[in-house]
């Protein structure tokens, strides 16, 4: 399954469960980690931001619920820029071959 | 003792016997070969011109083998005229394969010293090699990486004359099973620009040694057990990685750095993470998370080692491996960065 919309900044299918892509190494340093992509031999840096989205990522989880426990971590208001910039965390996720999509 | 710089040219019939001894791939005469072992890196230099290798055994006599390892880098100068112009050319060749040929004998010391370099790089395989020199300071090994231009062999220079150990320049070498940066005690290929303000640090530039190295122009080599006996410091673990960036106009400075970025950033500017791959990637977490990371605006030689003198002096066990605050970024802050290896 590819990514759900076709224009950058639209929003994801709400169902869409982004899953962690199998295949990467990662380390967890402080809070922020560092991913190494077994298969392309790319390795990728996740500030913490980044990576607690990464994290969340479970495959399991709908887009729709992911802003919810974000705000919960980070302990900040739900609010539509969030959404926003979930959206686009886990596009440039995508984009780098950080996630891909279960099943709705 | 014979220099570069005032190296009589070889006469001609020193010159004819050299054509006839050398032919496309022949190698110098045995007489002229020396073995060495620097650090963990065994070296045999075969070369024809008495100046040169004279040179290269003043700054690594204290490497000197009386018998070559059996796999030992070689390299060998050896001196060819054109056939057109009768013009002599130095052939350098790195285990027999042809690196680079020069026109000028002052070119020649540093693109040995470069062949030595690409030598290690590949045929190396047991450590994992940073591009970056390294230091180290009552135990603490400190890599200091980065990209070219950056002053990195500058600072080991400095940091040389403040009492450090010197353990490499160019690379920095892990031992994957130690973690411990290993010594490779290369002579410090200092640029010319640097010249004076090391000169004023009390350090050993022999400045009528001046030779050439490409676009880097004029070099000297720095022989760190020149400037005081024992200053080649032990293997040790890393408890400092900073990544220098040179301003002139800049007062220097240290900022905190995160160790997942200093892990992205090492692998950058690793020689050898395609071989080492998961392995690589392992071993740098580990040593980030044992260390500091910071990065480095230098600018003042004398100003910015006395700041990293400062800082490592402040680093105690208790507090190095405390995290680096890397700050709570809000969400439309979050960062992907991806590099290819």
């Amino acid at each position: 399954m590819t990514l759900a919309a076709t224009h950058p900044e639209a929003p994801l299918k709400p169902d869409a469960r982004p899953r962690q892509r199998a295949g990467l190494r990662c380390h967890e340093l402080d809070d922020e980690a560092v991913l190494y992509d077994l298969a392309h031999h790319a390795v990728h840096y996740l500030n913490a931001t980044a990576y607690a989205v990464w994290r969340q990522c479970d495959g399991r989880t709908p887009v729709a619920k992911l802003p919810g426990r974000l705000a919960t971590h980070f302990s900040i208001a739900e609010d539509d820029s969030l959404i926003a910039d979930t959206h686009r965390a886990l596009r440039g996720m995508a984009e780098n071959g950080l996630v891909d999509w279960g099943a709705a | 003792m014979t220099t570069i710089a005032d190296t009589t040219p070889p006469t001609l019939s020193d010159l004819t016997i050299s054509v006839r001894d050398t032919g496309a791939t022949s190698r110098p005469r045995e007489h002229s070969m020396r073995h060495y072992r620097i650090g963990p890196v065994p070296v045999t230099l075969a070369c024809e011109v008495p100046g040169i290798a004279d040179d290269f055994h003043r700054y690594y006599r204290r490497c000197e083998v009386f018998a070559p390892a059996t796999h030992s880098f070689r390299i060998d100068v050896v001196i060819r005229r054109s056939p057109r112009s009768l013009r002599r050319y130095f052939h350098i060749l790195a285990n027999g394969r042809e690196q680079c040929i020069l026109r000028g004998a002052r070119s020649v010391l540093p693109f040995v010293e470069w062949t030595m370099n690409a030598l290690v790089a590949k045929f190396l395989p047991h450590y994992y090699q940073i591009h970056a020199a390294s230091v180290s300071h009552q135990g603490v090994g400190v890599i200091l990486a980065g990209s070219p231009g950056q002053g990195k062999s500058t600072l080991a220079a400095g940091m040389l004359a403040r009492g450090w150990s010197y353990l490499s320049d160019e690379f920095a070498l892990i031992d994957p099973d130690t973690r411990h940066l290993e010594p490779f005690p290369k002579a410090i290929c200092i640029k010319a620009g640097s010249f004076a303000t090391l000169l004023e640090q009390g350090l050993p530039l022999d400045l009528k040694r001046v030779l050439h190295k490409g676009h880097k122009g004029p070099v000297s080599l720095l022989d760190p057990a020149a400037v005081r006996p024992n200053a080649v410091g032990p293997p040790c673990p890393v408890g400092l990685i900073v990544f220098p960036r040179y301003d002139p106009h800049a007062a220097p400075a240290i900022e905190p750095m995160s160790r997942a970025q200093a892990v992205f950033e090492l692998i950058q500017v690793s020689f050898n993470f395609s071989k080492f791959r998961d392995r690589g990637f392992d071993l740098l977490a580990a040593v980030a998370r044992k260390a500091q990371c910071v990065r480095l605006r230098s600018g003042d030689l004398v100003e910015t080692c006395e700041l990293l003198d400062n800082f490592l002096f402040r680093l105690s066990p208790l507090n190095s491996c405390a995290a680096v605050a890397a700050g709570r970024h809000s969400l439309d802050h979050a960062a992907i960065q991806r590099g290819q290896t």
